[in-house]
């Protein structure tokens, strides 16, 4: 077995099963340090049941998860992880501000007194979804897209290692999602491990370093995004910015190669 | 003023500025929940603790504390557990509650009249010994609900999230109903166990039509809280009335004031010239 030291999140042999059917069976998925992880697939594919597993939010009935090499049941360090849902439950009776909700986001970090730092991480995250202008507005004031870009600050205001998001562009517009791949990559720089759930990757494309493909809640396809050499990830990222290349993919249902035909990650030649 | 020449008035008002505080602290977890009514289904459950104490002969206010805070962690765990919004273990909460007070006051024999002292409260008959006890035990919920502000926002807010966040969301979870079971007991002896949630809830929904955020809410649920409180206990004495009706009332009459002021200002603001 090869070393855990740098395994950030690990699924052995894993089955969810919500009702009867399983949700997600005998799936294998280990992320190491610093990789960029793009799980696709179709609606009700499994996508985010493997990362409600892989965060202990529901558990596998069979199999193993494990995060930063520690089975789920003896982890503690979840200030190491940020996590952005693919939706927020019931709304709030009382109102919230954006920062009130950001500030969630660092009681991760378990000492009481840190108010500078508190502040200064607040404030960094909202810059870098482009909403520190809304600081004290109400969140329920806010657009479908401007309240994801919140839930993702919240994430990023913990300063996590490892950062899981599901779809966190859904319903984000173009401009901002270039300001979130831009602010991604900074983190990414720092040697961030990332799992996204995508079903258009959009602008965020040149970041990921290996895609995962959910078909029926099995593992269809895992290895390269198709049409990137690994290599100079942040020298792809910036010219892809630069470029103001942000032509929405058709969303990936389907195995992802197509051999024979030299085509991009999204099948377009 | 005439008002405090009276002992009993002074303990009344102290009563009903301990009540003001908490009840609001307490709910405004449960209407950022969604779950308004978990502080009526405890108020009706705690009416089977007060019945339970008369019949084993001990005191009313520790049973109903025991017995409403069982009810509201079966409650919270059938919440949590299942998928539903636990409104129909709420519905049982509430039938059950009030069917197995009248039940066992029944056989323990007790006269209306103290069923209706604490369906209504009796405010006026506080006496000093009780005003320790919910004294110590609104010190208590106050420790919890302003201590714990920023953790129970969180998982109040997102529960997914506050779990990932590595809170211990269930424990937060039982420490919420329990208080509010608290809460509830110490409430029931000013306003009543039906007129209970009116002053958990009506502050909260009262302040959050002027306010942004959720600790500007909170801070301005607590003054609501303790102004109606305290005006209707001491309006109460002036006009001859029930005083937790007169405090539920005033509570409502601001809850409107504050609906017109916000719809004014939105007005304002619409035809105001950018
Ligand atoms: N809480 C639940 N209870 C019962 N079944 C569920 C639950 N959540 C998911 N499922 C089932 O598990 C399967 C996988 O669902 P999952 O949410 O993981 O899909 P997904 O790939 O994230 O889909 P989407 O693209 O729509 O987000 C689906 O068949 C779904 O019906
Ligand atoms: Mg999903």
């Amino acid at each position: 077995m090869e070393s855990r030291q740098d395994e950030i999140v690990a699924l052995d042999h894993a089955r969810v099963t919500y009702e009867r059917q399983p949700a997600i069976d005998d799936v294998n998925i280990s992320i190491r340090r610093g990789e960029v992880v793009a799980l696709l697939g179709a609606n009700g594919s499994g996508k985010t049941t493997v990362i409600r597993s892989s965060l202990g939010l529901v558990d596998v009935d069979h199999g193993e998860a494990r995060l930063f090499g520690t089975p789920l049941k003896r982890f503690h360090q979840w200030q190491r992880v940020g996590y952005v849902p693919q939706r927020l439950g019931a709304g709030s009776g009382v109102p919230a501000t954006v920062t009130e909700v950001v500030a969630s986001g660092r009681l991760t970090r378990k000492k009481l007194f840190n108010g500078r730092a508190d502040r200064k991480a607040i404030a960094e995250a909202l810059d870098a979804v482009g909403l520190a202008d809304r600081a004290r507005e109400p969140v329920s004031t806010l657009s479908g897209g401007q309240q994801q870009r919140v839930l993702i600050a919240r994430a990023l205001a913990g300063e996590p290692e490892l950062l899981v998001l599901d779809e966190p562009t859904v319903g984000v517009d173009a401009a901002s999602q270039q300001a979130l791949a831009a602010a991604l990559l900074d983190r990414i720089r720092t040697g961030i491990t990332m799992l996204l759930v995508t079903h258009e990757m959009g602008v965020l494309a040149p970041l990921i370093t290996r895609t995962i493909t959910m078909h029926d809640g099995h593992v269809a396809y895992d290895g390269a995004p198709h049409g990137f050499e690994p290599g100079d990830l942040a020298g792809r990222a910036d010219a892809h910015c630069e470029r103001g290349d942000l032509e929405q993919p058709p969303p990936i249902d389907e195995h992802p190669h197509a051999p024979g035909v030299t085509a991009n990650m999204w099948g377009e030649k | 003023m005439e008002i405090l020449q009276y002992d009993f008035m002074v303990r009344a008002l102290i009563a009903a500025l301990l009540v003001g505080l908490t009840a609001p602290a307490v709910g405004i977890y449960l209407v950022q929940r969604r779950m308004a009514l978990m502080g009526d289904g405890i108020g009706h459950i705690a009416l089977t603790g007060v019945a339970a104490g008369f019949f084993f002969n001990t005191s009313p206010v520790w049973t109903a504390v025991i017995v409403a805070a069982l009810g509201g962690i079966i409650v919270e765990l059938i919440r949590s557990s299942t998928r539903t919004s636990g409104d129909v273990a709420l519905a049982m909460l509430f039938y059950g509650g009030i069917a197995g007070g009248v039940l066992l006051m029944g056989l323990a024999d007790t006269s209306n009249v103290n069923l209706m002292s604490y369906l209504f409260g009796s405010l006026l008959t506080t006496s000093a010994e009780d005003l320790w006890v919910i004294g110590g035990l609104a010190m208590a919920v106050l420790a919890v609900t302003l201590g714990g502000r920023k953790m129970l926002f969180a998982i109040c807010h997102d529960e997914e999230y506050a779990k990932v966040a590595g809170l211990p969301v269930r424990f937060l979870n039982l420490l919420l109903v329990v208080t509010a079971a608290v809460t509830v007991t110490v409430a029931m002896r000013v306003v009543g166990l039906l007129l209970v949630s009116a002053l958990m809830v009506v502050p909260v929904a009262a302040a959050s039509q002027l306010t942004r955020g959720f600790m500007a809410t909170l801070a301005l649920a607590l003054t609501i809280g303790v102004l109606v409180s305290v005006g209707g206990a001491g309006g109460s004495f002036y006009l001859d009335t029930a005083p937790g009706a007169t405090i539920v009332v005033t509570a409502i009459a601001v809850f409107l004031i504050t609906g017109s002021l916000a719809a004014f200002a939105k007005a304002v603001r619409r035809w105001t010239p950018q």
